[in-house]
């Protein structure tokens, strides 16, 4: 009796199932109130184990490594010294990038666009699927399709969005493609996931054209191609670049940048790619030309202060020696006034700059 | 009336239960670096109350299992409560050897019920992938998480048994006061 009771279940459910895995294969948001109200219910406790349990990780993992920090700080302080040296080399570079970029009337800053941090709450630890959640959702400004990043590489994409959680699919899953480009000579290529490759921390690079400049060690980045992904954020390196069986393609791996086994905290980008050309030109217009105008004005400023005050020093002295002259020949006193007026203005010329 | 109440309250047992072992799989086997691959915690409980329990029982714990899977990850929703609602239903029909504490029989379904739900995920990535390096996933992924599944089945399911014996006593002694 019971058994047979089970079996007639057993059939509605599977048809149910069916039913509904059909439905949300052909449209899938008809499912997302389901999944958003779970989210309601799960991920406050989600959120709270993993905070609970990454501090107590933390901790062992503290004690465990203490001796290996000591030697890394170490390494670091040399690295913070090199990286101080650079970054003001950079820098100064930059302002120049920047003044160059405005000549070319070059709109797009990338990388420069506004991210919200986010901690990754739950991830399921089997490995069919590359998934995480990330406690921020709706009430954060979070939506579909959003690019995040981590350790200043490409993570994944934003696949289903709550209230208060969005789950990632991050780009070493099996069913990722992302549009890529090298950096150096904007030759395009795919970055598929994969289980055998992410085994080994990598991804691989297909589709490169056979005429395409792509060597190992090129920077891998998001390609303007892409319908969901961002141009320009740095994927990984490219390495093992051959040329594919058929003779038509080239294909390689890529050692990703982000550290995929140890995700904790992400930065989502809040800039969706397809309205990313209107918030890129007002971000890349504030920045290129607010600053170098005002370094324009101020160098400008200061320049003309200088000549003014040379000026004016010529002037007191060729009043000076006028004046001497003129006391000592007894010429006319027209010269010595014009050399006061110049004395004049070239105070005020400075004043008003 | 009583067995109304009863029936409610096993349920949410049932569920909690799922709960927890979804919570443990996704917020803190992650944390814990020694996995090389992570046990299947939910495929566990699932198996196991079909077994100690019967068919409805195991289908019932496989449907919540299923169903917050399938909240989870972002695939057709209903693959996993199906996937999990099978394997509650077949470890059901395997009731009857169910005589005494031997951990024998539960290695071997949690073999089953593994391969099943491997190869039903397998089957539905080749769907839904057009490709899937069989060979290159079974010996990375099914067998490492095979290995830690049946290591954890040791310890899981003996805790399962006789915490649900001693629920069952409880009910037992409360369902003769009632009487």
């Amino acid at each position: 009796m019971n058994n047979r009771f089970s079996k007639h279940i057993l059939i509605v459910v599977t048809i149910l199932c069916v039913f509904l895995m059909v439905l949300s294969y052909v449209q899938g948001s008809l499912i997302d109130p389901v999944r958003r109200y779970a989210g309601y219910l799960l991920t406050p406790i989600q959120s709270g184990i993993s905070s609970f349990g990454s501090t107590v990780a933390g901790e062992i993992d503290e004690k465990r490594h203490l001796h290996d920090v000591y030697d890394e700080n170490e390494k670091l302080r040399q690295e913070i010294d090199k990286l101080t040296e650079e970054n003001n080399r950079l820098r100064s570079e930059t302002l120049e990038l920047e003044r160059l970029r405005e000549l070319y009337g070059l709109d797009q800053e990338y990388m420069q666009y506004p991210k919200v941090a986010a901690r990754v709450i739950a991830r399921d630890s089997q490995k069919w699927f590359q998934v995480f959640r990330l406690d921020k959702g709706l009430s954060d400004g979070i939506q579909k399709d959003m690019n995040v990043i981590c350790n200043g590489g490409l993570v994944g994409i934003v696949t289903d969005v709550g209230a208060n959680y969005c789950t990632v699919r991050s780009i070493i899953d099996d069913e990722s493609n992302v549009y890529a480009e090298s950096q150096y000579s904007g030759d395009t290529c795919l970055v598929n996931g994969s289980i055998s490759s992410y085994d080994e921390g990598r991804l691989e690079i297909t589709n490169i054209g056979m005429d395409a400049v792509f060597n190992n060690g090129d920077a891998v980045v998001t390609s303007n191609l892409s319908t969901k992904f961002l141009p320009g954020i740095l994927i990984g390196y490219a390495s093992d670049i051959n040329i594919d069986s058929q003779h038509l393609t080239k294909s390689g791996q890529l050692i990703p940048v982000a550290d995929f086994g140890n995700i904790e905290e992400v930065l989502i980008i809040t800039t969706l790619k397809t309205d990313s050309g209107l918030v890129d030109t007002g971000v890349g217009e504030n920045d290129t030309v607010d600053i170098p105008e005002d370094l324009i004005t101020e160098e400008a400023g200061e320049a003309q202060a200088e000549e003014s005050g040379t000026e004016a020093d010529a002037g007191a002295e060729a009043a000076e020696a006028e004046t001497e002259a003129s006391s000592e020949a007894g010429a006319s006193s027209d010269t010595a006034d014009a050399a006061a007026d110049t004395q004049e203005t070239g105070p005020q010329d400075q004043s008003t700059q | 009336m009583y067995g109304f109440k009863k029936l409610i309250k096993r349920i949410a047992i049932y569920f909690l239960l799922v709960l927890a072992a979804f919570l443990l799989q996704t917020c803190v086997f992650p944390l814990l670096k020694f996995f090389y691959a992570a046990p299947n915690l939910l495929l566990i409980v699932t198996f196991s109350y079909g077994f100690i329990y019967g068919s409805l029982t195991g289908m019932i714990c496989g449907i919540f299992a299923g169903f917050l899977m399938d909240v989870f990850y972002y695939e057709p929703f209903g693959m996993f409560i199906l996937i999990f609602c099978y394997s509650g239903f077949f470890s059901g029909l395997f009731q009857n050897q169910l005589k005494n504490d031997s951990i024998v029989f539960p290695l071997i379904l949690c073999v089953l019920n593994e391969l099943f739900y491997n190869a039903a995920v397998m089957f539905y990535r080749l769907f839904n992938l057009g490709h899937a390096d069989v060979a290159y996933s079974i010996k990375n992924v099914v067998l490492p998480e095979l290995f830690f599944t049946l290591l954890i089945t040791i310890l899981a399911y003996r805790i399962l048994l006789h915490t649900n014996r001693k629920l069952d006593k409880i009910d037992d002694v409360r369902g003769q006061n009632v009487a």
